[in-house]
């Protein structure tokens, strides 16, 4: 379901103003005596009607009593007033009405950001923003940008999908600060999400590292769009490719574990010297060697697509060590030779028998 | 006499009580039978069980008071004052001439009867009650009991301060502002905001004491001005508490009277005859004079003025207000007449004091105005046979200059028209039909005034008579509802806190309009709920708190009620962890029913709230030992932080309860400054957790920055550095979840590079205190710690890859080690978590 639709009828169509018959920053006289109004219809089984803006465009509305007192108890609290005030339309020349009008056309007409666009410039300019709060609220309010973007953002982040969020990086973007909250309130935990789904279950490393590649594709696409709206210097874009990065150097360490553990599975005594050693054969040691070092290209290659900076690589440097000392013990041991000798030498062993087959062959033609 | 609505309202007060009564949108107080328009809350009784209420009861108290102090015996006194301030609890008073204990309800109820009587042309069946705005719902549902009790068949309850906005708001002449309403009773504060806009009069906040009113002020006269003067002249044995009370009850009479001489006057005398006040510890009668001058008086109730004018300011910061930017201040209640109080609020308030409205009668007249907005519950009955009964519906207070009113009736009539004319310049609406679905009827009103219409009904043309025959709208005001006067939420347990915290309503906020329903979704249950096991049991505890009470610990709020839900209630099972979802329901009246669903088996269960079980008063050893507690919280949490002011104005405030407990004040009064105290220790514990959190961090930090320069490697530095930037960061954030997370995995890097260190002391512990350790396998324990010393031998510095086979197996093995003074120092070996 699109933003529009969900908006639309959750927000617009059933707006505790528009249930009553009032603007935006009408006076509560207006109010209660709309509401009496509707009561008294009511009685006699009739609908108050009162022509409003958007009326041409919304679903047509019959007004019960019910919906008249839940309107009232709805619009009873000033926080409440100005959630339901950012959706609905105001009858003034004021630069904040001007403002609201559009936002809201601009979501009933299916265009989520260029609403965005409008509150943004009614949440940041202070002069217009206050103006808006004391004529909902009659000065019984006083909110911050922070305040009344995160009461937006609260109820339009569950209506922006990550799809649409995905689309906006490529374009030019009017609502930095409002897209930035929806990332901390959508994107950021969708990307923590898709952090803790890496497998850690089963030895089967080929599925593992399928399993990580997957995730990070997905996660990579949502890191861009970020960058591009919010800039790699954003503080939030930081913390976020950090977690990810550490995710991934995480997981990879836990991978290249996993395949040493399969590959370095028998111990050899000398002495009182125990050493990890092999007994796979030298195709698979060398696969594995294979594999633990493309997981390590693929790995750093993702990193450098986060492009975190150098406070970033001091940060997660721990894990860092700890991937890279994971790496060097699993990929350097002085079995490593050991197995390849002792796979070298079968195929010696091997090619020197065949050699001899085919030279007793040969006499055996010739003669 | 046939109301359409309910018209009578009744000012219940700890002191004083009032009752007034509506007639043609004009309300009128009801003088008693000495014809004064209050009476004192007092009843008294005599011998033979005859009761005296009101005036005759107060015109015996200060004779009553001096009988119990010379009898020695609080039972020897047969009046009972201030019985409000003990609505909701479980308290009940007694003396020699009652036949049973009384409880506050009973008493109450006396009251109440007693007003209705002074109507003498009507039965007073329905009423509207006021209440303090800060009454909790206990106190709430007594006063209901307390009408039940009285015969009032009808009752709702409103906050006083709404009724005193309502009495104003009828002769203002601007009506458009924020105003405040103060309201000092005898025995409570309330203090409102109320916004008003074109005559819409809604309160939007409120605030108040329980426990501070003139009977405070009384207190304090005696226990500041005039016991010290008696003292100083006799030998009073001020130690037996039952006697000390004695003493200051019958000293109140007077200081009351006092009080509210030197409202008006310079100076006052107060005599102590001979004879009335007995005798002191040397046999010598009580006898002398006692001048008082207004400014002693003043310097006496001087901190009991601030507090109420606090309670004003603090209002007034929570809502962003400043001094000038409130349009009136309307004074309710004996207490704002004292000049000093008026002077206070002008200079610290606001200048707008309004003293035109009679602070006595201003409650009462309000409740009147908002019961005749509320339909009267008729029947049929309750007009006569040849009347025709029309269903009316109408605001009969609006700011609107037309009104249109529905009029139906019960069953459709044929031919029946209805048109309505105004009582003072006949004035006539259109004639309307009256359908099957009913009619609408327009009407023009006169603004600023009652205007009264005489409904004029016909059918087929032939006049009949109808009920109701008229009825009032009074244009220029209108009232908004009574207002919920804190959050209403239940008590959830929490697991990160480890603790159950308050859980509000949605829809059940602070100044929510009443009636209002609230919810509740996403919680589980913690238990199984078998079907027929009444063991089984799901308990629902509901409590009301402020503002701050969201994620606070909910026992240190006032508790409403619970709802138990058991096996009984339920057809299927109900396994723990099963969602569950909450609504509760509040009437204009605050009371309260709950239904809690089920979603997964799709069972409902609705209960009433049952809020007539009384507050059980708590004993001193508790009230001693929250105190203690509440020391010990403070210094629990003030040892770690630097700026210890707080600390210090929360111990101090401890004290002043525990002085207060000291003295003898009431118990509940205690209890509930305890609770408030215990709140700011919580907050104080939250606000302060981030500078304790990150003080053990940056200590986790150096210890690990000292570690590290004994190891020279490149990787300890690396992490080092690493783990000093996530510390920066966690700083910059303040994160308190990742603050000590972080501290975690410091401490256990810490100890990664510690244990070689760590593992060599504990082979070298276990040598020498093998004896004094119990062991699975002594044998194989000696084994082990044999070959663990050989390796030492052999190099002191041994490396972990040399003894962390030994060291575990030897630790494996041990049971329980003996507590040695050296044990204190036993080296650890712990499973690190994977990092």
């Amino acid at each position: 379901m699109n933003i529009s639709s969900m908006t639309v009828s959750r927000f617009i169509s059933n707006n505790p103003y528009r249930i009553l018959g009032v603007y935006v920053g009408d006076s509560f006289a207006k109010e209660t005596s709309n509401k009496s109004r509707i009561s008294a219809y009511a009685k006699v089984e009739q609908f108050a009607a009162f022509p409003m803006k958007g009326d041409e465009i919304l679903p047509p509305l019959q007004r019960t009593e019910e919906m008249a007192q839940n309107a009232a108890q709805i619009l009873s609290l000033p926080s409440d007033r100005i959630k339901n005030a950012l959706f609905w339309f105001a009858d003034s020349d004021t630069p904040w009405a001007s403002l609201l009008n559009n936002a809201v056309y601009a979501l009933i007409n299916d265009k989520p950001f260029e609403a965005l666009s409008y509150y943004e410039t009614l949440i940041q300019h202070d002069t217009i923003r206050t103006d808006f709060v004391d004529s909902v609220t009659h000065g019984l309010l006083h909110l911050n940008k922070e305040q009344l973007s995160n009461m937006l953002m609260d109820i339009l982040a569950d209506q922006i999908t990550p799809t649409m969020y995905l689309s906006r990086g490529e374009e030019k973007h009017n609502a930095p600060y409002l897209l930035g909250l929806f990332f901390d309130k959508k994107i950021m935990p969708e990307i923590n999400h898709l952090t803790k789904s890496f497998w850690r279950r089963g030895n089967d490393f080929y599925v593992l590292i399928d399993n990580l590649q997957e995730t990070v594709a997905q996660i990579l696409p949502f890191m861009r769009s970020t960058a591009r709206i919010l800039g790699t210097d954003d503080f939030r874009y930081k913390e976020c490719a950090e977690n990810v990065a550490r995710a991934i150097y995480k997981q990879g360490k836990f991978i290249i574990s996993t395949i040493g553990d399969w590959l370095w599975n028998t111990t050899i005594s000398e002495g009182n010297k125990v050493q990890r050693a092999t007994s796979r054969t030298y195709n698979s040691a060398r696969i594995c060697l294979w594999l633990m070092k493309n997981l390590a290209v693929s790995i750093e290659k993702d990193i450098k697509e986060l492009q975190l900076d150098e406070d970033s690589y001091i940060i997660i440097g721990d894990t860092i060590v700890e991937f890279e000392t994971e790496y060097h013990d699993q990929t350097n041991r002085e079995e490593n030779s050991l197995a390849l000798v002792t796979g070298l030498h079968k195929i010696w062993s091997r090619t020197k028998t065949a050699i001899w087959l085919a030279f007793l062959i040969f006499i055996f033609i010739v003669a | 006499m046939k109301h359409i609505t309910i018209d009578y309202g009744i000012d219940l007060g700890t002191t004083n009580s009032a009752i007034c009564r509506v007639e043609q949108g004009v309300p009128t107080i009801i003088r008693s039978d000495s014809g004064m328009e209050t009476m004192p809350s007092c009843v008294s009784f005599k011998k033979g069980g005859v009761m005296q209420i009101g005036q005759s009861a107060y015109a015996d108290l200060g004779k009553d008071k001096l009988r119990a102090l010379k009898k020695k015996s609080a039972l020897a006194s047969n009046s009972c004052i201030e019985f409000k301030r003990y609505m909701g609890s479980d308290k009940t008073f007694s003396n020699i001439n009652m036949n049973h204990q009384w409880t506050p309800e009973e008493l109450s109820a006396q009251i109440i009867q007693t007003l209705c009587s002074f109507v003498t042309d009507d039965e007073v069946k329905a009423a509207v009650i006021t209440v303090p705005a800060k009454f909790t719902v206990n106190q709430k549902d007594a006063t209901l009991e307390a009408a039940r009790l009285a015969g009032i068949e009808q009752v709702e309850l409103l906050q006083e301060p709404i009724a005193a906005s309502i009495a104003y708001g009828l002769k203002a002449e601007e009506k458009n502002g924020n105003w405040m309403v103060f309201d000092l009773g005898g025995g409570t504060l309330d203090v409102a905001l109320v916004h008003v806009c074109d005559g819409v009069m809604q309160v939007f906040d409120t605030e108040g004491d329980n426990y501070l009113g003139g009977k405070n002020l009384d207190e304090a006269i005696v226990s500041k001005i005039i016991l010290p003067q008696i003292v100083s002249h006799y030998a009073l044995n001020l130690s037996d508490k039952e006697q000390y009370a004695l003493l200051t009850e019958a000293l109140k009479v007077e200081a009351e009277k006092i009080k509210n001489k030197l409202s008006y006057r310079e100076s006052e005398t107060l005599y102590l005859e001979a004879g009335d006040w007995g005798e002191d510890e040397d046999g010598e009668e009580i006898e002398m004079e006692i001048s008082i001058t207004r400014t002693e008086l003043e310097e006496a109730i001087r901190p009991l003025l601030q507090k109420a004018v606090d309670v004003c300011k603090s209002l007034m910061m929570r809502n962003h207000l400043s001094f000038g930017q409130l349009s009136h201040l309307i004074l309710i209640g004996g207490p704002t007449y004292i000049p000093l109080l008026r002077q206070m609020l002008r200079e610290q308030v606001t200048e707008h004091v309004e003293t035109g409205i009679n602070p006595m009668t201003a409650v009462a007249t309000g409740a009147a105005i908002y019961a005749s907005t509320i339909p009267m519950k008729t029947s049929e009955k309750d007009s006569e046979e040849d009347t025709l009964r029309l269903l009316v519906d109408f605001d009969a207070t609006t700011v609107d200059t037309m009104a249109l009113i529905p009029i139906r009736t019960e069953t459709p009539i044929d031919g029946l028209h209805v048109k309505m004319i105004r009582r003072s310049d006949d004035w006539e609406s259109a004639t309307i039909a009256i359908g099957e679905k009913g009619g609408l009827l327009e009407l023009d009103l006169i603004p600023k005034q009652p205007n009264t219409f005489r409904l004029v009904a016909t059918i087929n043309d032939v006049a009949v008579r109808c009920f109701p025959a008229e009825l009032t709208i009074v244009q220029g005001t209108k009232a908004g509802s009574a207002i919920l006067p804190y959050n209403i939420g239940i008590e959830v347990f929490n697991p990160k806190k480890n603790r159950c915290v308050f859980t509000a309503f949605t829809g059940l906020e602070k100044n929510r309009p009443l009636p209002a329903i609230g919810t509740v979704y996403g919680l589980k249950t913690l238990s199984d709920l078998r079907p027929g096991n009444e063991e089984d049991i799901l308990r629902i505890a509901i409590y009301q708190g402020d503002d701050s009470a969201e994620g606070k610990t909910a026992a240190l709020f006032e508790y409403v009620s619970d709802v138990t839900i058991s096996g009984e209630d339920i057809v299927s099972f109900i396994p723990k962890d099963s969602h569950i979802n909450i609504k509760i329901e509040v009437n204009r009246s605050e009371m309260m029913t709950i239904t809690a669903e089920f979603p997964e088996s799709g069972q409902t269960i609705e209960k009433q709230l049952d809020t007539s079980r009384r507050q059980a008063t708590k004993s001193t050893d508790y009230l001693r030992a929250q105190i203690s507690r509440a020391y010990t919280q403070i210094d629990l949490f003030s040892g770690e932080i630097e700026n210890v002011d707080e600390a210090v104005k929360l111990r101090s405030q401890v004290k002043q309860i525990e002085e207060t407990l000291n003295e003898g004040a009431q118990h509940k009064q205690i209890e509930q400054h305890l609770k408030e105290i215990l709140r700011q220790i919580e907050e104080y514990e939250e606000s302060t957790e981030w500078e304790r959190v990150f003080s053990r961090l940056r200590k986790a930090m150096m210890g690990l920055q000292i570690e590290a320069m004994k190891h020279k490697d490149p990787g300890v530095n690396k992490m080092t550095e690493s783990l000093n930037a996530q510390m920066e960061r966690v700083a910059t954030l303040q994160d308190i979840s990742r603050a000590k997370a972080l501290q975690a995995h410091i401490e256990n890097y810490k100890y990664t590079l510690q244990r070689d260190e760590i593992y060599r002391d504990f082979i070298l512990w276990a040598d020498k205190e093998f004896c004094y350790i119990q062991w699975s396998d002594p044998k194989l324990a000696q084994r082990l710690i044999a070959q663990g010393m050989n390796i030492l031998k052999e190099d002191p510095t041994a490396p972990l890859s040399r003894t962390q086979q030994v060291a575990e197996s030897i630790n494996g093995l041990i049971i329980r080690t003996r507590q040695t003074p050296s044990a204190r120092n036993v080296p650890y070996i712990k499973d690190l978590p994977s990092m």
